[in-house]
């Protein structure tokens, strides 16, 4: 892949992507860093080598997506009503009933109809040849405007190289997410996006995605609830709404039904969302399904609910509650890597093989007092993608892809999805949110 | 049998005038096995928006909108409640086999939940106790002796207090009393929930106030009622309002409102009186609780 390489004069290398930081920065692609406990916006690194999916690969990648969404979707809304599966023993009751993620107000009708998940991104990884699911993200599950923007930036500044590929089009998503929202609602009133606001790391996507959709951003102070209805006001008008898209943990999502000391939040919108008045997407009960303690139970929900066998394989978990779990997570603690359950982000992650002496000790120790707070999976090889190095070369970097899955009448798997890079060659993380940057993700048309 | 009319009356002041309200109100008794709800009326001072529901666990909730602008909230419930006799002797005695727990519903209930976490100095406590993991008399034990180890001291705490703080101090009241005894249950291997409601006075009272006690779950589905403030099983002398995993899930009011100042802690009153019906006998005290 030719790339031109700019030399000052003593021979040192300048900065090799000067023009894709320049386009990320005009076009305020950023995502917020934690730094000395404020939020700070930059660009978000952007590297020029896309990924390339064959067509075949795709097709396939694309069966076991939809298929797990699908299975995802009636777990949440079982667990919420019936519960089958947890009587039919396929699921522990101790995995659902411990999760702090099942928030049990926000059961009630809506909570029973099928498309709790609205939008889904799944994370997954290529080890040897083979993809793997890592984690679902149902909860508010973000980077579909990075994607968006990657394709863009490539089109700009590469667009000879893109245009001859022909990558699959990701345009339609704004359209279908609209049309998605629209669908769940009541047929008047407003579609938002609600905006935990300009300190959230991923404003920006935020921003975009209203702006893609034609409807409004709104925070959470411009919204009024009841049982009755929720309303934007401006001024002293009032204009119902019917849809929310909010980027918000569902926990926070309103003081009366959730945490009582939130002061983000709208009062009695889940009372709104119970009577069947305002639609909220994701529905506020997907955190259960994505539940790190869940996750090893997604291949029996998907033989449960749907009768197939799972499409994607995903790695063994270990329950650290579990003794002989935790006797083989720490017999071969440099296999491992160790997640909280809780977690997002990347945070608490702690990987077997550079782990220092108190990493290792703050896992025993958790592990000791809290042993469902954590789970273990062995540490994977994923593969690396050639990526642009700081001195021009290309190196080999770990890589993810997050493709997203929008469910309502017409079920649709973005094609490609938002592929994460580790922010340098040793890395292991790839999130955002731990310095990491994105490039573009090509399916084959 | 017996019949009561509770007025429970909740008076929330504010410190300004704030625009507008909301509020979850558990209040409701419903039917259950061991009583007969013969009604619920809900009054709001000032005017209010009202809807009911039924929450996760069955009880019946009332959403209360205020729209105006106020500086006090009154709501104010009254219901009428037959408590039924008991259909089977209040005891625990076959304990659970765990990997039949593992797909029953009450399963939910031996979690930890966020007002009741595992904690390590558990197993000193049951040693204290003298609870022996899945031994239902000793247990059953415990709950009468429970008042020996903590001091009831209204006041000593609110409804906000951890845990920990109420094992490390010795002190409480009910609602301590029931999250203390739902510890104990859980460890030693017994579902457990919380109930919230009120205690029947004695003939010649009628000023009552709000409870909380457990209920142990046992294999062959029966809720057991523990007591552990008045050191006694539920028979009849309990009027049940609302159950959940710890008092976070039955808060009697719960809400927020649109102003600056934070409120002030709302007063409470209940009523509580002895009904005589046509075709019932004189109400008297299902049972004399002993002198706290």
């Amino acid at each position: 892949m030719a790339l031109t390489l700019r030399e000052t004069a003593g021979g040192a290398v300048a900065d090799p992507l000067v023009a894709e930081r320049e386009w990320f920065s005009e076009h305020g692609v950023n995502f917020g860093l934690v730094q000395d406990g404020t939020v700070v916006q930059r660009p978000i690194p952007f590297d020029p080598i896309p990924r390339v999916i064959p067509r075949l690969e795709w097709a396939r990648l694309q069966r076991g997506l939809l298929q797990r969404v699908l299975a995802l979707d009636h777990f949440v809304r079982d667990v919420y009503d019936a519960q089958r599966i947890l009587r039919a023993g396929r699921v522990p009751g101790s995995v659902v009933y411990g999760s702090p993620s099942f928030l049990r107000y926000a059961s009630g009708p809506p909570a029973r109809l099928a498309g709790q998940v609205c939008v889904a991104g799944i994370d997954l990884v290529r080890v040897a040849g083979e993809w793997l699911v890592l984690e679902d993200n149902l909860r508010v599950p973000s980077g579909m405007a990075y994607a968006l923007a990657a394709r863009r930036a490539m089109i700009d500044l590469h667009r000879d190289r893109t245009v001859e590929f022909g990558p699959r089009s990701l345009s339609d998503y704004a359209r279908r997410l609209r049309q998605a929202l629209q669908n769940r609602g009541p047929h008047d009133g407003l579609v938002v996006v609600l905006t935990p606001g300009p300190y959230n790391a991923a404003y920006y996507e935020h921003r975009e995605l209203a702006r893609l959709m034609n409807c409004r951003l709104v925070q959470s102070h411009e919204l009024i609830a009841s049982h009755r209805g929720c309303w934007l006001v401006e001024g002293k008008e009032r204009h119902p709404v019917s849809t929310i898209y909010h980027r918000y943990s569902p926990e926070f999502l309103d003081p009366v039904g959730g945490a009582p000391n939130s002061l983000i939040g709208v009062p009695a919108l889940l009372a709104a969302w119970r009577g069947g008045h305002v639609a909220l997407a994701n529905a506020p009960t997907c955190g259960v399904g994505d539940d790190k303690s869940v996750f090893p139970y997604v291949p029996e929900m998907i033989r449960y609910y749907l009768g197939e066998v799972p499409i994607l394989e995903q790695p063994p978990t270990l329950d650290l509650s579990h003794p002989p779990h935790a006797a083989a997570a720490f017999d071969r603690f440099h296999d491992h890597v160790f997640k909280p359950v809780d977690g997002s982000g990347g945070k608490g992650i702690v990987f077997g093989p550079s782990a220092g002496e108190v990493d290792r000790a703050a896992v025993m120790a958790t592990a000791l007092t809290r042993p469902s707070a954590l789970i273990a999976q062995p540490l994977l090889e994923i593969e690396r993608l050639s990526c642009v190095g700081p001195d021009g070369d290309i190196e080999d970097r770990r890589c993810d892809l997050r493709p997203f899955v929008i469910l309502g009448d017409d079920p649709w798997v973005v094609p490609g999805g938002l592929t994460r890079v580790a922010p340098d060659a040793d890395s292991w993380l790839v999130n955002s949110s731990a310095g990491g940057g994105i490039k573009d993700t090509w399916v084959e048309a | 049998m017996a019949r009561y009319e509770v007025s429970h009356r909740t008076l929330q002041r504010y410190r300004e005038h704030v625009h507008r309200s909301r509020n979850e109100v558990r209040l409701k008794p419903i039917d259950s096995a061991t009583q007969r709800a013969l009604g619920s009326q809900i009054a709001v001072d000032p005017d209010a928006e009202i809807a009911d529901s039924l929450d996760y666990y069955n009880n019946a909730v009332w959403m209360v909108a205020v729209e105006t602008p106020h500086r006090e909230l009154i709501i104010e419930v009254t219901s009428e409640v037959e408590v039924l006799p008991p259909l089977f002797e209040p005891r625990l005695d076959h304990p659970w086999d765990f990997d039949a727990m593992a797909f029953n519903p009450a399963a939910e209930y031996i979690a930890s939940s966020p007002r009741v976490p595992r904690l390590r100095g558990l197993d000193s406590l049951l040693e204290e106790l003298s609870v022996r993991a899945g031994d239902a008399a000793s247990l059953m034990a415990a709950n009468e002796t429970l008042r020996d180890h903590f001091a009831y001291v209204p006041g000593a705490t609110t409804v906000g207090t951890r845990l920990p703080e109420v094992l490390e101090r010795r002190v409480g009241v009910c609602q301590d009393f029931a999250h203390v005894m739902l510890a104990v249950a859980r460890q030693s291997g017994w579902p457990a929930r919380y109930v919230s409601g009120y205690v029947v006075p004695r003939a010649s009272e009628t000023i009552g106030e709000s409870h909380a006690w457990i209920e142990v779950g046992t294999p062959d589905g029966r809720w057991i009622g523990l007591d552990p403030t008045h050191g006694v099983a539920v028979r009849d002398g309990h009027i049940r309002v609302a159950v959940g995993r710890d008092y976070d899930d039955v808060a009697p009011v719960r809400g927020t409102f649109a102003g600056q100042l934070p409120g002030e802690p709302p007063e409470v009153s209940v009523v509580i009186r002895p009904l005589v019906g046509a075709g019932v006998g004189p109400a008297t005290p299902a049972y004399v609780l002993s002198d706290q």
